[in-house]
């Protein structure tokens, strides 16, 4: 293993405490079965909550606690994935029944 | 000469720089195609290899690479030379040099499956190559943390009116970290609350310089007033040299400091480094939007602090101790740094922006584009610097900056607190972390000889001891110097990798190859100018005063300046012998070669 990684893993390790680190690691598996699901129409856009930019979403989302999920303007704040599931599927529906052009996009915070 | 038109020549340089050459050899001779597979895409793994949007890339390649290098250098030199050679250095820097070694930094990686420069060195020059990069890198830090220590307790002791800021920060920091990660409370209302009472407390912190004066007389008196260590100083006297004495304040903040950078080197990236970061970037960039913009319209508003008032030109040797030498050439070209070219730019390009390229066609808007925005830090440095002339370089900056600040309506008196706490902040949170890498690689390098060195503690105290026993040498200048010699050592080798790489693959290598033969020959001579400087300025005074501690210390500096000088010989003749080979005998496409650092 070289320095970089030495040095990276480092620091990805004590990045989170762990209760964190694992509430992250089911956030990522759910992010990765989202194409599947959803046939590879959505974007998802992850952000780090101690950040300017999480910061800014925070402040126009009006959320105060994490994970945090804007769904083209539905909010939903936990961690029941299935949840979010069920808002994007709606986002979708709403999206096809005008026109399939564009898809709906999601932010997780 | 005033800070408006300074500003305007500035943006005009990034301006045609960019448009007209950058952009030119980016299209020409590289060929950047969007449509080429970067290895971002082709190796996704979601940590290491991770196709990033253009301006989310830029801001963390950004984050990265502006540290207290554009500032430091830009005061220095300043100083030393007047403002007319550092601003044409500045400018003739980033244009033609500075840009580039970061963009090809990253083109060199992009092009050979991610790989780090010494895994290219490896392979296009030769295996010995990546092991002395690995030695030198090591040196090279512990010259940052050496220089940024020194420096950082000198602020803090003679600025009494500093330390409440620096102190609520660290507290703030670790609250933050306590809300945010523990109890998990609002990003919004915990920011409002940690940023809020800490620029309380540096605003405020004029009102408490009486009790942190009583504080600092009061560790001094433990001595009895005598200082702990006496050595002889070049940079005092109006440069003619004169005896310094280490008082047991100074120490006493440089222990605080290191203890501050311990705690950050050991401690949990969550717990303290990260959220100190966070709260420092909030007064950072306050400091600077307010710095900046106040720098455009103070030629309006407040004519007084627009004008330069340093020497424009100080001569070309000018007279550093009674027995040194100070020759523009080569100085100059290292103790300006980052803000002009910065070989850590280069390093970091390669081995972590590299891999988060997801268009080729972003290579240079990221990697020159970050040099330019480097390179406008830089210039708002010189610009504070030389129009607030009074005190110390550092105290000069804060004086100007603090300046510029204050167009906006805020009382000078805490513009300036602001401006002192914003360079204070710069430098801690590098530093920081510049103690966690440097003790990862201490543990690398030496771990398996000396296995107590793999134990984080043990790693990390020898680097703080080191850089303590640097810092007491109170060279400062010569510090930043090797440092600054060693950095642009660092941009000279990549781009002379970079020229390496363009003849093998059969391109035209102009543009990398003659600012990598300036940089390379001109920090050289720098490493053995400075090697000469603190043999002849520091080490033989207190030498023949039988004193110890800076005796070793200017010893170990000059020891570590021959290294580098070696050290970049080899791989100098390495590298030339590596160019006759492609020049003859190019290679169209390179090896093949596994993703690896």
């Amino acid at each position: 293993m070289g320095l970089r990684q030495k040095v990276q893993r480092d620091l990805a390790q004590s990045a989170l405490p762990d209760d964190l680190k694992a509430e992250f690691h089911d956030l990522s598996t759910w992010a990765g079965t989202l194409p599947e699901k959803f046939d590879q129409r959505v974007r998802i856009r992850l952000i780090d909550v101690a950040s300017l930019e999480g910061f800014v979403k925070s402040l126009v989302h009006r959320f105060w606690r994490y994970p945090a999920f804007a769904i083209e303007g539905q909010r939903y704040v936990g961690s029941d994935f299935s949840r979010v599931d069920a808002l994007i599927a709606q986002a979708l529906r709403r999206k096809e029944e005008p026109s399939a052009t564009r898809s709906p996009s999601s932010n997780a915070h | 000469m005033n800070t408006l038109l300074a500003v305007i020549i500035g943006a005009v340089t990034v301006y045609l720089a960019y448009t007209l050459y950058a952009r030119r050899i980016d299209r020409r001779v590289i060929q950047a195609d969007p449509k080429r597979a970067t290895p971002a895409t082709l190796y996704m793994d979601g940590v290491d290899f991770m196709p990033t949007n253009r301006n989310i890339l830029f801001g963390y390649h950004f984050k990265s690479i502006a540290a207290a290098g554009p500032i430091i250098g830009a005061i220095v030199a300043a100083n030393l030379w007047g403002w007319l050679p550092a601003i044409i250095w500045l400018i003739l820097g980033v244009s033609f040099l500075g840009w580039a070694s970061d963009y090809s930094g990253i083109v060199i990686s992009v092009r050979n499956e991610g790989n780090s420069l010494s895994a290219i060195a490896h392979r296009l020059v030769s295996p010995r190559t990546r092991s002395i990069l690995f030695v030198f890198i090591f040196f090279y830090l512990l010259l940052v943390a050496g220089a940024f220590v020194g420096i950082m307790a000198t602020v803090l002791e003679a600025q009494p009116k500093t330390q409440l800021g620096v102190i609520v920060l660290t507290v703030m920091g670790l609250l933050l970290g306590q809300m945010l990660y523990r109890w998990r409370t609002g990003l919004v209302g915990a920011t409002v609350l940690t940023v809020g009472v800490t620029l309380i407390a540096i605003l405020g912190g004029g009102f408490t310089e009486e009790v942190f004066k009583a504080f600092n007389a009061g560790l001094n008196s433990l001595s009895g007033g005598a200082p702990l260590v006496t050595y002889f100083d070049p940079t005092l006297a109006n440069f003619k040299g004169a005896d310094a004495k280490l008082m047991p304040s100074l120490l006493f903040w440089a222990l605080a400091i290191s203890a501050f950078c311990y705690a950050g080197s050991v401690l949990p990236i969550w717990r303290m480094a990260q959220p100190v970061i966070y709260v420092g970037f909030w007064i950072t960039a306050l400091s600077m939007v307010l710095g900046l913009t106040g720098a455009l319209v103070a030629p309006f508003l407040k004519p007084e602090v627009a004008q330069f008032v340093i020497p424009a030109f100080k001569g070309f040797n000018v007279q550093l101790g009674p027995a040194g030498i100070m020759p523009l050439w080569p100085m100059l070209f290292v103790t300006i740094a980052c803000g002009a070219i910065s070989g850590w730019h280069a390093l970091f390009g390669a081995v972590g922006t590299a891999r988060q390229i997801q268009n080729e066609a972003d290579m240079l808007p990221i990697g020159g584009g970050s040099m330019f925005a480097e390179f406008l830090l830089g210039l708002l440095a010189l610009l504070a610097v030389s129009v607030g002339a009074k005190g110390a370089p550092v105290g000069a900056f804060a004086t100007g900056l603090g300046g510029f600040i204050s167009v906006w309506g805020l009382p000078i008196q805490y513009a300036t607190s602001l401006a002192f706490a914003a360079f204070i902040v710069i430098v801690l949170v590098v530093t920081q972390l510049l103690f966690r890498v440097q003790r990862i690689t201490l543990s690398e390098w030496l771990g398996d000889v000396i296995p107590p060195v793999r134990n984080q503690h043990v790693a990390s105290l020898i680097c703080v001891a080191l850089a303590i026993l640097l810092m007491m040498t109170g060279t400062w200048v010569y510090l930043w110097q090797l440092f600054g010699g060693a950095n642009q050592m660092m941009a000279a080798l990549s781009l002379l990798l970079v020229t390496v790489w363009l003849a093998s693959v059969g391109k035209n290598w102009l543009y990398a190859g003659l600012p990598a033969l300036f940089m390379y020959l001109t920090t050289l001579a720098s490493l053995l100018v400075t090697a000469y400087n603190i043999y002849a300025n520091v080490y033989n005074p207190n030498l023949a005063a039988g004193r110890m501690i800076p005796v070793v210390g200017s010893g170990l500096m000059v020891l570590v300046a021959l290294l580098l000088v070696a050290a970049a010989v080899l791989i100098g003749i390495d590298g030339w012998r590596a160019f006759q080979r492609y020049r003859r005998h190019p290679v169209t496409q390179p090896r093949p070669a596994a993703a690896r650092a």
